[in-house]
């Protein structure tokens, strides 16, 4: 399902035309973005929490040609699926 | 900051930007959810743009070990979902490190000392005393971590008590004296260099002290006083005498300084240790900077009792080698060490970490290096002999072997592991544990260059082969 038919399914199920759906989207990937931004998590129940954890830097070893490369630390945001979820999933 | 949120927050949020009410922007954000999680059912791959794709990846089946019995067992298939950010996304929450780049590092560029970054640097040889003061913070603010400076003062209180008695009877004398010595000797006395010095580091000291008396109280609130007062105590004249006569190893000599060395653990500055061993240093013409060094690995001793830091010590120490005084010490010394270690039997780890410093501590003041190191490998073999009594053929109790005995000795490669060592040794990672009992040593001491010994396994008898 790319974007496109997830905004077209939201839209008909909130009753909403497309073009608005759209602009709330964008305003909750914003909020979504701003809270993460500031090393918030999010939890939503029965789905999972998103979270931002710090990677540190590393020694990377290319093991063909054997050259070392050092990675900078880095901050990543981490999806955690709710247990919930987890068991709804797993047999599929 | 590291809050967490949840749907009720990003609602709210949502409803201030849009100018929505919140049940509108509840509905909108719940059924968001609720889409992508049945999306994810039907179509296993659900994208949003700015957001993240959310995919349903099958897991397929594996086999693992039962950590606790070592069993083989059979993790089935499953499927999990993935979440990956939008790179808008993932950007924007990069934001503080997105300035760096992978680099390629040089092939003569060691990347050792990136993982030693904590442990201390003996090197500092300096003579300048503003350094020196900087080693002595360092030292106070390491003996100022409250637990060892608590237990460290308890333990030493216990020493002083019996040690005192059984001295000869100067050592009654000496407990004030250790106290008032680094003031007294260096003001009068020595040359005018060596009284400045003193008297800065006199001063930071009992700021120290004062500090300290705040956070360690019971300990400390006795000795600072006594400190204070004492300063100016006719005791200091005999500290004189003895000091003059320094160069030869008087009984006298070595049994006040044992005292002093625990005197100082008892109260904790450790700057004072400083000072008072440059006021001994100068009184018997040695370099300043060797016993500056000093006090910051024996305060690493005290609290920490690293055995490394004591061979640094014992390194630095053989720069002092040239002021031997051998004899007779040596065997106080060893009495000392062995009267610590008897006194502290209860409470092992601090006891033997107060001796070991203890040792540290008359080393540098006595500069006499040979029968302090003597003392030290003597303990050391001592509670090695002490394990070996209490871990003879030591057992995993719930494991699936027995350990019958030892079936080669490892020297501890670069690199290695315990589950790297017991793939290659024990054919399996997960024995990694006899190992770690056997030696008594865990997987995070491991170190290049240890020898290990591995275990020779048998199997219990009522569980079948692998």
């Amino acid at each position: 399902m790319n974007n496109k038919e997830f905004l077209a399914e939201l839209s008909s199920r909130l009753n909403m035309n497309a073009k608005t759906t759209g602009q709330i989207m964008t305003a909750l990937n914003e909020e979504i973005t701003s809270h993460l931004e500031e090393e918030d998590s999010i939890s939503i129940q029965g789905f999972g929490i998103f979270e931002v954890k710090k990677k540190l830097e590393r020694v990377l070893v290319n093991p063909s040609t054997k050259q070392r490369m050092l990675v900078p630390p880095k901050m990543v945001v981490n999806f955690k699926v709710s247990n919930v979820l987890k068991d709804k999933i797993q047999d599929l | 900051m590291d809050k967490k949120l949840t749907i009720a927050e990003l609602t709210e949020g949502l409803a201030q930007r849009k100018g929505m009410t919140k049940k509108e922007t509840d509905l909108f954000v719940r059924s968001v959810f609720e889409i992508v999680e049945q999306y994810l059912v039907s179509d296993r791959l659900v994208k949003i743009k700015g957001f993240g794709t959310f995919k349903l990846v099958a897991v397929s089946n594996r086999e693992s070990v039962n950590v606790n019995s070592g069993e083989r067992i059979l993790i089935a298939g499953h499927s999990k979902v993935t979440f990956t950010p939008d790179k808008a996304l993932a950007d924007q929450v990069n934001k503080p490190f997105a300035d760096f780049e992978t680099t390629i590092i040089n092939d003569n560029v060691s990347t050792e000392d990136m993982e030693r970054i904590d442990t201390p640097e003996p090197e500092i040889a300096e003579e300048s005393p503003e350094e020196a003061v900087v080693v002595d913070e360092i030292a106070a603010d390491d003996a100022t971590t409250p637990a060892t400076g608590n237990v460290a003062a308890n333990v030493a209180d216990t020493i002083i008590e019996k040690t005192a008695p059984k001295e000869e009877p100067v050592t009654t004398a000496a407990e004030p004296i250790a106290e008032s010595q680094p003031e007294t000797v260096a003001e009068p006395e020595v040359k005018q260099e060596a009284e400045t010095e003193a008297e800065a580091k006199e001063a930071e000291a009992e700021a120290k002290v004062e500090a300290e008396t705040e956070e360690a109280a019971d300990a400390e609130s006795e000795n600072t006083p006594e400190e204070e007062q004492e300063v100016e105590m006719p005791a200091a004249t005999e500290t004189h005498t003895e000091d003059a006569t320094a160069a030869e190893p008087v009984q006298e000599i070595s049994s006040s300084e044992i005292p002093e060395a625990i005197a100082h653990q008892e109260s904790q500055p450790e700057p004072n240790v400083a000072t008072q061993e440059d006021a001994k240093a100068i009184a018997t013409s040695q370099p300043e900077a060797e016993p500056q060094v000093e006090p910051k690995a024996d305060v690493h001793t005290a609290s920490q009792a690293e055995p490394q830091v004591e061979t640094k010590a014992e390194v630095r120490n053989s720069n002092l080698w040239k002021y031997v005084s051998v004899g007779i010490i040596t065997v106080l010394l060893i009495i000392i060490a062995y009267m610590a270690g008897k006194n502290g039997a209860a409470p092992m780890p601090e006891s033997q970490s107060e001796a070991v410093a203890e040792v540290a501590k008359v080393e540098p003041q006595v500069t006499d290096t040979m029968p302090a190191k003597k003392a030290e490998s003597k303990k050391e073999n001592e509670s090695k002999k002490e394990k070996d009594v209490e871990q003879d053929l030591p057992q995993l109790e719930d494991g699936e072997y027995l350990i019958v005995g030892t079936d080669e000795t490892y020297v501890v490669k670069r690199g290695d592991t315990m589950s790297k060592i017991s793939k290659r040794k024990l054919r399996h990672t997960h024995l990694y544990k006899y190992i770690e009992i056997y030696n008594g040593i865990s997987s995070r001491e491991l170190e290049a260059g240890m020898e290990i010994k591995i275990p020779k396994l048998k199997k219990k008898e009522d569980k079948k082969s692998e």
